[in-house]
């Protein structure tokens, strides 16, 4: 350019902000695998890491049972997101609208407090169901097993499926109802038509979101940490976790460890986009498509059970299990006279508690606020500008969505860690809670985002221009005010990813800075399960709240959080 | 008022390069109703672009009233250049009310203006579109022809030096579109603002402008009088754009003075409006549906020749036809009084005044 200008000096500030937040944390991992100390700490080059990463059965093992277990979870969650999109949305099965609503606020539950629920119902020794079984008599020891394999993978069901269902919702609401409806003047029943025509159109828009949910569930820590540590089952994340705690730490097989994985994922992202280019289906046609509703009949009945019996067993049981669960003196033990709101009382006069509900607000809100100003801005540049650079802004936007969370927060930490002095400072404060909360919603944030972006007409702006508006002014009088509701999303989105994380906190947290999550997973594993169910309430009720506070009021939230798949 | 020297834009696509204005150079005095006409991919809405400041030129000056607004150093940004331009979309901001649209303009200037002005100014402005008393509703209840003068209302309020409009009455149906231009014009020339129009409807051209440039393909083919472009195409390419006319390949047999006879496959035709034909020539010449003359019965005089009826419409203001001559074609537009049919025999002649011979 021949003159200086402050759209570039914007966009280099920009440039340098969200490359610090993005590539510099995956630098510094990919740097410390291959050295023999943490980075900051002298030491040397070396492959040792990566020797011991692979020597150490457990690493190799902790790598494999990620992806049988992620294989299992996404099989299994897909096919029932399949046939729940199916019954919800192209079948005339009864109370369609609140099954709906029920698969949809199962999104927002955090998973452990529901896996709380779980070790209560399906624990061998002290499991409801299993002491209810033991009392038939031909039954002799536990049926069930939440410590298991299948264990992790039952716990994991109820979200991963309506994680699903939202994404493959679309897909079924803008099928071509004549594609159907020719395969039945044709002949076809309705069996052969879902299996013949419907599935194997809606193929491409499944395998794509599945695949996205497949690596997405790659980075799973929370059930795993509960369900697998006690029977040395690990995975990635918890593996990395147990490495990471090591007095010392263990780095450098950490790190190999991680690199090696985050090889695999970025070679899974490249086979997703490979397959979807592959085909193309258009099954929505131009003008005047109608979604048609296949009749069922007396099937009708049929479906809605199915669909209760989901809703009872999947939600309904953990959930309330949790809640009776607080309320005893220990929980799962029917002593006589087992209730008592000690636990209740404990917990909400605990200062702790309140110290920890104001850092999760203050944590989540402002995450939310800061969140959703930096994502519009980095919208705004990759999608309405035709600024240079905006290509590198929009690849580094997307990092953050193919990194595991405990992952990025190791990352962060060093780069907090080893950086700029500033930095330092923040560190053990909420401050770096926030900042990670921000780089790890910034892929779905941003794209979020976009939807509404790329919407607004450009000769809305150039009109303001023409009338003699500044660039600034422009963005301050028309598209703010035409982006509000858009803003509003993103921030309940943020608020509702960060008040439930843990695998983010977890690395980055001082008792300074402790959230309710923290504390409900050190109130469970430390010397009081019951007051971190309680806790796990608490938080449950709190995204229920505002997920449905934001929805009457009209706020869409069908994006998605960054969540296990 | 405003002059282009030698402007040039190019866009960056995969692989081409794409020359969307290739060194234009034109002038627009001062309340002149100026149009750019052409097909899509003309260059004619990056033209307006450039002279508004959305686009910044690759080279090339723009001067508008004496200053200069883009040259190689330097670039006004469009919000200073004090220009009032409508849109094709009409841009009508939907979170405010018809008031605030219009006094957006008035709000960001730099002069400050008192309250009580911005409020003479715009119900001014509302009044000269004829948008009075809507001052209050939302902008997007308006209809379409409503939004569109509420979008010239905000364009003219801040008193511009130039009015730019890109395609404004593509969006609006055939009925209204008509009125609107009427009443666009009897505007532009009661305010006597320069304005610069975009559009690539030929018959909106001819009806608005004093002054229409052609463009094709990054150039401007053509800078004349409605009149002038109409009735002596420069190309091919306008007289085919303008209008629709009638080709007629042949060769020229004879040039006396003006008049230069080409023989063409219907017979000898003549043509007093030609571009420096010599003897043996290969020429086409174009020839408007309105003017060849068309008889039931054989006329005196050998000027006319032989024609089947092929196909005919009654459009109630005149009869839409195809004749065919051989193995041409014509189509001939013609007075509704004329009682023919598919089959028919009739006499056809050209005439030559508005047989324009163009060369092949």
């Amino acid at each position: 350019m021949k003159f200086f200008s402050f759209r570039y000096l914007g966009m280099l500030i920009l440039l340098v902000t969200v490359g610090y937040l993005t590539i510099y944390p995956l630098g510094m991992i990919i740097y410390g695998s291959f050295r023999s100390a943490a980075p900051g700490l002298p030491g040397h080059f070396t492959l040792s890491g990566y020797i011991q990463a692979f020597s150490d059965h457990g690493i190799v093992k902790a790598l494999y049972n990620t992806f049988t277990l992620s294989i299992a979870r996404t099989l299994l969650s897909s096919i029932l997101a399949v046939f729940f999109c199916w019954i919800l949305i192209r079948t005339d099965t009864p109370f369609k609208g609140t099954l709906e609503v029920l698969m949809w606020i199962n999104f927002f539950i955090p998973i452990l407090p529901m896996t709380m629920g779980w070790i209560l119902l399906l624990d061998p020794s002290y499991g409801l169901i299993n002491q209810w079984l033991k009392k038939l008599p031909f039954i002799t020891g536990p049926v069930f097993n939440i410590y298991s394999y299948w264990g992790i993978v039952w716990a994991h069901m109820a979200f991963s499926t309506s994680v699903r269902v939202l994404m493959f919702a679309p897909a079924f609401r803008n099928m071509d109802a004549s594609l159907e409806e020719s395969a039945r003047m044709s002949g076809a029943n309705n069996i052969t038509t879902l299996i013949r025509i419907t599935f194997p159109l809606l193929m491409p828009a499944i395998v794509g979101s599945t695949i996205f949910g497949f690596i997405k569930s790659l980075e799973s820590f929370e059930v795993e940490l509960l369900l697998g540590i006690p029977i040395k089952f690990y995975v990635f994340s918890t593996k990395l976790y147990d490495l990471l705690r090591w007095e010392p730490p263990q780095y450098p097989p950490a790190m190999a460890m991680s690199v090696v994985f985050m090889v695999f994922i970025i070679g899974m992202v490249f086979l997703n986009r490979w397959i979807i280019q592959r085909r193309q289906y258009t099954t929505v046609s131009g003008k005047g498509y109608r979604t048609a509703v296949i009749k069922l009949g007396k099937w009708k009945y049929v479906t809605l059970a199915f669909v209760i019996l989901y809703a009872v067993v999947f939600l309904i049981l953990p959930a309330s299990m949790l809640v009776v669960g607080t309320f005893m003196k220990i929980s799962g033990m029917f002593l006589p006279n087992p209730y008592t709101l000690e636990h209740w009382k404990g917990v909400l006069s605990d200062p702790l508690f309140i110290r920890s509900t104001v850092n999760s607000l203050i944590v989540c809100i402002s995450a939310a606020l800061v969140g959703m100003t930096f994502y519009s801005f980095i919208s705004y540049i990759t999608v309405r500008t035709k600024l240079s650079g905006r290509g590198m802004l929009d690849f580094m936007s997307w990092l953050p969505w193919a990194v595991p969370g405990l992952l990025l927060a190791m990352g962060l930490l060093w780069v907090f860690l080893g950086g700029i002095p500033i930095f330092k400072m923040l560190y053990g404060t909420i401050y770096i809670l926030i900042i990670a909360m921000v780089v790890s919603q910034l892929p779905m944030g941003v794209r979020v985002m976009d939807g509404t972006m790329v919407q607004i007409n450009r000769e809305l702006e150039e009109s303001a221009r023409m009338s003699g508006a500044s660039w600034f002014t422009t963005f301050r009088k028309i598209m703010m005010p035409l982006l509000i509701p858009t803003y509003v999303s993103t921030a309940v989105i943020i608020f509702l990813g960060a008040i439930r994380d843990i695998a983010i906190v977890v690395l980055l947290y001082t008792p300074k800075s402790r959230v309710l999550s923290i504390l409900m997973l050190e109130h469970y594993i430390g010397m009081s399960p019951e007051k971190g169910m309680v806790v796990g309430v608490i938080i449950t009720l709190i995204c229920i709240v505002v997920a449905i506070t934001a929805r009457a009021v009209g706020i869409r939230l069908g994006g998605m959080s960054r969540a296990d798949g | 008022m405003l002059t282009l020297d030698n402007l040039y834009k190019e866009f960056k696509t995969e692989g081409k390069d794409v020359r969307a204005v290739n060194h234009i150079s034109l002038n627009v005095p001062e309340g002149n109703f100026f149009t750019l006409l052409g097909p899509s991919g003309c260059g004619k809405t990056t033209t307006l672009r450039c002279i508004a400041g959305l686009e910044r030129p690759n080279s090339g000056k723009i001067i508008l009233d004496g200053v200069v607004v883009s040259n190689d150093d330097y670039f006004m940004p469009p919000d200073k250049r004090n220009i009032g331009m409508v849109f094709q979309s009409y841009a009508i901001w939907p979170h405010m009310d018809v008031f605030a649209n219009v006094a957006f303009p008035l709000k960001v200037s730099k002069t400050k203006y008192t309250n009580k002005d911005i409020g003479n100014r715009v119900m001014e402005a509302l009044h000269t579109v004829q948008l009075d008393g809507l001052e209050k509703r939302p902008a997007t209840w308006l209809s379409g022809g409503q939004q569109q003068r509420l979008a010239l209302a905000r364009a003219l309020v801040g008193h511009p030096k130039l009015l730019l409009l890109d395609e404004p009455l593509s969006n609006l149906d055939a009925i209204l579109r008509e009125d609107m231009r009427l009443e666009l014009r009897q505007m532009q020339q009661r305010l006597g603002i320069t304005t610069v129009y975009v559009t690539h409807d030929q018959l909106e051209a001819l009806a608005l402008s004093d002054t229409i440039a052609v463009m094709n393909g990054g150039v401007v083919e053509q800078l004349g009088s409605p009149k002038e472009i109409y009735q002596n195409p420069a190309s091919r390419f306008i007289a085919g754009f303008i209008g629709s006319t009638n080709w007629l390949e042949g060769k020229v047999v004879g040039v006396e003075g003006m008049v230069v006879h080409v023989d063409t496959n219907i017979g000898k035709a003549s043509s007093t409006m030609s571009y420096s034909c010599k003897y043996g020539d290969n020429v086409t010449l174009s020839i408007r549906p309105e003017a060849i003359l068309v008889e039931t019965s054989r006329p005196e005089g050998t000027r006319y020749c032989e024609a089947k009826v092929e196909s005919v419409m009654f459009l109630g203001e005149y009869i839409d036809c195809y004749l065919r001559i051989g193995e041409q074609v014509l189509r001939v537009k013609t007075h509704p009084q004329l009682q023919i049919k598919a089959g028919d025999k009739v006499y056809v002649r050209l005439l030559a005044d508005y047989c324009i011979a163009l060369p092949s």
